[in-house]
C-alpha cells in the first residue's frame, strides 16, 4: 500500500510538472506574440490599429483605409473640429490593396463606420510588392484576438499574398520570432501602449519636416488610366465585392502627391489610382481623385510636403478640410450623435491636434525631422504643451 | 513532412498517443506500421512502388533461402545413414549455391533499382563525356529519388546477407517485415539499423514509462537545437556563399578569398554535424518515447584522433553496415589470402616492411574499397567519389605506414598519452576531414582543387572582413552560431568524458528542477531564434538527399 501511495504521489507530481511546463510555455507564446513580434519599425503604425480597437464600440463614423498616405493627409481629429464627424485612418506604411479587405474586416469588430474612405494608392504598386510585402498584413493579424474569424482570413491572405502561410498568419510569432529578443528592449513601451487609450491622438502621424527642394518639373494631372495586372484586379474587385455584401457605403480617394517627370514611377501609380476609380464605378462607387484638385486644396509642393508623396502638418491640413468637406457635402455624413465621456474624448483631441501643430512647427523651425505619431510618449508630450509647458523645452528633447 | 515541421510533430504526436492507447499490447506493433505507410505514401506516394518492391523481394528471398536451409538441414538428417560424407557435402553445397544465386538475384534487383534511379544519369553523362557526346545527350531517367531509398536499400539487403549467412532468423510474417525496412523515424536519414537490433524492439509491445518519455522528449528537442538554431543558421552563410558564385564569383562580385573559404568549410563542418545528428536526436528521441532505442550514429566525431576513428565515430551505422558487408568479405576473401600470401613468399616480403605489408595490404584496399563506396553512396557526382578516394587514401596509407609512424614518434620521444599530442591528433585528424569536407561544398573536383589552393595561398582577414556582409547574416545570426556552438562543445566534452551518448542521460543525474529548467531555456532558445517559419527559406535535412 505504501508503495502503491508512493508511486500515485510521484505520478501526480509528473502531471502537475509536465502542465506547468506546457502552461509556462503556452504562457511564454503568448505573451510574445501579443507583446513582443512587432518590428520597431513599425511601431507606430500597430499603435494606430491597436488604438483604433480603444475606441468605444460603433463610435468611428469613418473609417479611413489605405497607407502612407492616408495617414500623413488626414488628421481625424481636425476633421473633427471642422465637420463634426469621428474617423480613423487604419492607415499602415505601405499598405497595398491586399491590406484593405483584412484591415476592414479588423474594423468592423468593433464598428460599424457610415462610410469607407480607401486610399487607392495601395493598388498602384508593382505587383511584385503587392504579392511579397506581408509584414503589414502581419500587422493587422496581430491586432486581432484568435478567433474563426481571423483564421479564416488568414486562408483569404494566404491565397493573395506569396510566402505567407496560414499558420504564421493566424500567430503571428511564427513569422516574426527572430525580433523577439530585440523587441523586448522596448517591452515597457509596449506594455503602456496597451494601458494607454482611448488615444486623443486619433491615430495621426506626420513628419516634421518640409520638403522645400529646389522646383521640379511639375506634371500637370492626367485622366488616363492604365490596366492592372490580373491579380492586383482580382484582389480590388474582390475587395469591392465584400463592401456590396456588406452592404457598405464606400469612396475610393486618391491622395494628392507631387508629380515630376524625375519620378514615373509615381506618374504610373496616378495612371493605375485612374483605373481603380473606373472599377469603382463599375460597381457604383464614387471616387475622387484629389489630384486632380491640387491647386484647388491649395498646397504648396515646396511647403506642405515632407517629401514628394507625404503631406506634412500644413499639407495634412488642407487635405482635410477638403476631404472632410467633400465627405460632410457629398457622402453626407454628417455630426454625430455621441455619448459624453465620448464627446468629451473628441473634443479633447482637438486641444492635442493644435499642440501637435504647435510642435511640429517648432521643430520645423530647429530643423528638426521626427516621424511623431500614435505613442502614449507623444502625448504626454502634447499634454505638457497643452498644460502650457514652453513648446521649445518640449522640442528640445528631440534629436 | 520534414522532421521540424509542425504536420510531422502533430503526426508523431498522435501515432505514439494511439500507440499507447491501443488496448491490445501485443498489436501495438501494427500501430507504427500503418503510421510507417502513411508517413511513407504521405511524402513519397509516387515512389511507393520501389520500396514495396524492395520489401517483397527481400522478404521473399529470405524465407527461400531460410526454407533451402531448413530442407536441407532435414535431409541431411534422414539421409545421415545412408550418405557418405562426400555426398553430404555436395548436397550442401548445391543447397549453399542455390541460396547464394537467390540472394545475388535480390540484391542485384535491390542495388539495380539503387543505381538505376540514383546513378544511372550520372554514369551515363560521365560515360557520355568520355566518348567526346555531351552529357545532356546521353539516356536519361527522370525520375526523383524515392525517399530514404539508399538508407532502406541498406537496411534491407544488410538483414537479406545476414540471413544468408544464417546470423539471424528471417522474419516469416510480411508487415512485421514491412515495419522493419519503413520504420517512420529511421527511413528520412537512417541510422541504418541491422535487424538483430531492432526487429525484436519494433515487435514487443511497450507500456509508457516516464523515464522514456522525458528522455525523448529531450532527445527531440536537443536535436531541434541543433538543426533549427545552428545548423540552419550556419546553412544561410553557406548558401549566400553559394548563390554568389563561390570563389569564382557572379555578375558584379569578383569571387570570395582563401580565408572565406576556409571559414565557410568550418561553417559546413558545423552545419553537416548538427543538421545530421540533429535529425538522428529527433528520430531517436521519437522512438525513445515509444520505448524504442535506436542505433548511436554519432559519438563526438570531430574529437577523433584518426580520421579511422572519425569514422566510427561518424554515421556509424554506415561504417558498420560498410564493415560487415564490404570490408570483411574482402579482406576475408580467398582472393586476398592469397595476395597476402604472395607478398609474404616473394623477396621483398622478408624485409620488415615486406612482412608488415603482406598483413595489412588487403586490409588497407579494403578499407579503401568501402570508402569508394562511402563516397558513391552520399551522391553521383564526381566530387563525392573524390571524398570517399581521399578518406580511403588516407586510411590506406595510414595502415601501409603504420610502422614509419611508430618509429618517428620514437624518434622523437613523443608521449602518446600527452594532451598535448592527442590535441594535435585531433587537429590533424579535423583538417584531414575539413579537406574532406571541401569536395562535398564545391562544384565539382576542380573546383575543390581551386579552393583548397586558395585556402593556403590567399589568407587575407581584411578582404575577409570586406566579403563578410555579402553572407546575408545578421549579427544576431553570428551570436546564435557561436553560443550554440560553444554550448554545443561542452556538452560535447562532457558527454566525451561520462561517456554517455545523450544529453538527456547526462541531464538526468541532475535534479527534477534543473531538467525541466534546462528543456524550458533549451525549447525557448528553438523559439526565438531558431530558423523557422516563413521568413526563412527552410533547409532540408542534408542526409535525406542521400
Amino acid at each position: 500500500m505504501p508503495e502503491n501511495s508512493d508511486k500515485k504521489k510521484l505520478t501526480i507530481r509528473r502531471v502537475i510538472a509536465t502542465v506547468t511546463m506546457v502552461l509556462a510555455l503556452a504562457g511564454s507564446l503568448v505573451f510574445m506574440e501579443l507583446f513582443l513580434c512587432i518590428p520597431d519599425s513599425q511601431a507606430l503604425d500597430q499603435n494606430r490599429v491597436l488604438m483604433l480597437h480603444k475606441e468605444p464600440a460603433n463610435t468611428i463614423d469613418v473609417l479611413l483605409i489605405g497607407s502612407s498616405a492616408t495617414y500623413s493627409g488626414f488628421s481625424s481629429a481636425y476633421a473633427y473640429e471642422k465637420f463634426g464627424f469621428t474617423s480613423w485612418p487604419y492607415a499602415i506604411g505601405g499598405g497595398t490593396c491586399t491590406m484593405w479587405k483584412p484591415a476592414l474586416q479588423d474594423t468592423l469588430r468593433t464598428q460599424r463606420p457610415k462610410l469607407v474612405v480607401v486610399d487607392v494608392f495601395g493598388g498602384g504598386y508593382e505587383r511584385d510588392m503587392i504579392a511579397t510585402r506581408s509584414s503589414q498584413l502581419y500587422l493587422i493579424m496581430n491586432s486581432m484576438p484568435l478567433s474563426a474569424d481571423k483564421v479564416r482570413l488568414a486562408k483569404e491572405i494566404n491565397r493573395n499574398v506569396d510566402n505567407v502561410s496560414v499558420a504564421s498568419m493566424v500567430f503571428p510569432f511564427i513569422k516574426c520570432h527572430s525580433r523577439v529578443p530585440i523587441n523586448m528592449l522596448r517591452l515597457k513601451e509596449r506594455l503602456e501602449v496597451e494601458r494607454f487609450g482611448p488615444s486623443p491622438l486619433k491615430g495621426v502621424e506626420t513628419r516634421t519636416r518640409t520638403r522645400n527642394l529646389a522646383p521640379v518639373d511639375a506634371v500637370s494631372f492626367t485622366e488616363e488610366s492604365t490596366p492592372l495586372d490580373e491579380e492586383t484586379e482580382r484582389v480590388v474587385r474582390e475587395f469591392m465585392e465584400y463592401c456590396k455584401s456588406e452592404d457598405l457605403s464606400v469612396l475610393f480617394v486618391k491622395y494628392p502627391t507631387v508629380l515630376t517627370q524625375q519620378d514615373p514611377d509615381e506618374l504610373l501609380v496616378n495612371l493605375k489610382a485612374n483605373r481603380i476609380c473606373e472599377i469603382a464605378e463599375e460597381y457604383g462607387y464614387p471616387s475622387l481623385n484629389m489630384q486632380k484638385s491640387f491647386h484647388e486644396i491649395g498646397l504648396k509642393e515646396r511647403e506642405d510636403y515632407y517629401n514628394h508623396g507625404h503631406t506634412n502638418v500644413r499639407g495634412q491640413k488642407k487635405v482635410t478640410e477638403f476631404l472632410g468637406s467633400y465627405i460632410q457635402n457629398t457622402m453626407h455624413v454628417g455630426p454625430t450623435e455621441l455619448d459624453d465621456s465620448v464627446r468629451a474624448e473628441w473634443d479633447e483631441s482637438i486641444d492635442y491636434y493644435n499642440a501637435l501643430a504647435e510642435l511640429t512647427e517648432e521643430l520645423i523651425r530647429q530643423g528638426k525631422s521626427e516621424s511623431i505619431g500614435e505613442s502614449p510618449a507623444l502625448a504626454s508630450d502634447l499634454k505638457r504643451i497643452i498644460d502650457g509647458e514652453d513648446v521649445k523645452t518640449i522640442a528640445d528633447k528631440y534629436n | 513532412m520534414a522532421l521540424t515541421s509542425l504536420p510531422f510533430a502533430l503526426f508523431a504526436i498522435i501515432t505514439g498517443v494511439v500507440y499507447f492507447v491501443y488496448p491490445k499490447k501485443e498489436h501495438r506493433w501494427v500501430i507504427l506500421l500503418i503510421a510507417s505507410c502513411f508517413f511513407y505514401l504521405y511524402n513519397s506516394f509516387r515512389y511507393a512502388v520501389f520500396i514495396l518492391v524492395t520489401i517483397l523481394s527481400v522478404y521473399f528471398a529470405s524465407v527461400k533461402m531460410d526454407d533451402i536451409s531448413a530442407e536441407t538441414r532435414k535431409t541431411v538428417k534422414e539421409k545421415k545413414s545412408e550418405w557418405t560424407r562426400e555426398e553430404k557435402k555436395a548436397f550442401k553445397e548445391a543447397s549453399g549455391r542455390k541460396r547464394r544465386r537467390i540472394m545475388a538475384l535480390a540484391l542485384i534487383l535491390n542495388f539495380g533499382i539503387l543505381f538505376l534511379l540514383k546513378y544511372f544519369n550520372f554514369f551515363s553523362g560521365s560515360i557520355a563525356s568520355i566518348l567526346g557526346a555531351s552529357p545532356e545527350s546521353a539516356p536519361q531517367i527522370r525520375l526523383l529519388l524515392p525517399l530514404g531509398i539508399s538508407f532502406y536499400t541498406f537496411i534491407a539487403t544488410g538483414y537479406l546477407i545476414d540471413v544468408y549467412r544464417e546470423t539471424v532468423t528471417p522474419e516469416r510474417n510480411i508487415f512485421r517485415f514491412a515495419l522493419f525496412v519503413s520504420f517512420f523515424p529511421q527511413i528520412i536519414q537512417g541510422p541504418i539499423s541491422q535487424y538483430n537490433k531492432l526487429h525484436d524492439q519494433l515487435i514487443e509491445p511497450h507500456s509508457f514509462e516516464w523515464t522514456n518519455f522525458k528522455q525523448g522528449i529531450m532527445n527531440i528537442t536537443w536535436g531541434l537545437f541543433k538543426k533549427l538554431v545552428t545548423a540552419d543558421c550556419a546553412w544561410k552563410a553557406i548558401k549566400a556563399y553559394y548563390a554568389n558564385g563561390g570563389i569564382n564569383g557572379s555578375e558584379g562580385f569578383s569571387g570570395y578569398g582563401g580565408t572565406m573559404v576556409l571559414f565557410i568549410t568550418l561553417l559546413y563542418a558545423l552545419q553537416l554535424y548538427t543538421d545530421f545528428s540533429g535529425g538522428i536526436d529527433i528520430s531517436r528521441g521519437i522512438c525513445r518515447v515509444i520505448g524504442i532505442d535506436l542505433e548511436v550514429n554519432f559519438r563526438q566525431p570531430y574529437f577523433s584522433r584518426s580520421i579511422s576513428e572519425y569514422w566510427r565515430r561518424w554515421h556509424i551505422s554506415l561504417g558498420a553496415w560498410m564493415k560487415n558487408y564490404v570490408f570483411y568479405p574482402i579482406a576475408m576473401s580467398e582472393l586476398s589470402n592469397r595476395v597476402s600470401k604472395a607478398i609474404a613468399a616473394s623477396s621483398f616480403g622478408k624485409t620488415a616492411a615486406g612482412k608488415h605489408l603482406s598483413k595489412v595490404f588487403m586490409t588497407a584496399v579494403a578499407s579503401f574499397i568501402v570508402f569508394l563506396f562511402v563516397g558513391i553512396w552520399h551522391g553521383a557526382n564526381s566530387k563525392y567519389i573524390a571524398f570517399g578516394v581521399w578518406n580511403g587514401l588516407i586510411i590506406m596509407l595510414s595502415a601501409m605506414l603504420g610502422p614509419v609512424y611508430a618509429g618517428s614518434r620514437n624518434a622523437l620521444h613523443i608521449n602518446e598519452d600527452a594532451a598535448w599530442w592527442k590535441l594535435f591528433q585531433m587537429l590533424r585528424t579535423f583538417i584531414i576531414v575539413l579537406v574532406g569536407y571541401v569536395f562535398d561544398i564545391a562544384d565539382n573536383f576542380t573546383n575543390a582543387m581551386q579552393m583548397m589552393f586558395l585556402t593556403v595561398t590567399d589568407q587575407n582577414p581584411g578582404v575577409f572582413l570586406e566579403q563578410l556582409p555579402t553572407l546575408g547574416m545578421r549579427k544576431v545570426e553570428y551570436l546564435a552560431i557561436m553560443c550554440s556552438s560553444m554550448l554545443l562543445l561542452y556538452i560535447s566534452i562532457r558527454l566525451e568524458q561520462t561517456k554517455i551518448d545523450t544529453p538527456a542521460e547526462l541531464l538526468e543525474k541532475r535534479c527534477g528542477l534543473i531538467q525541466w529548467i534546462c528543456l524550458f531555456g533549451l525549447i525557448m532558445i528553438i523559439l526565438l531564434i531558431g530558423a523557422y517559419g516563413p521568413a526563412y527559406d527552410p533547409a532540408e535535412f542534408v542526409y535525406m538527399q542521400f
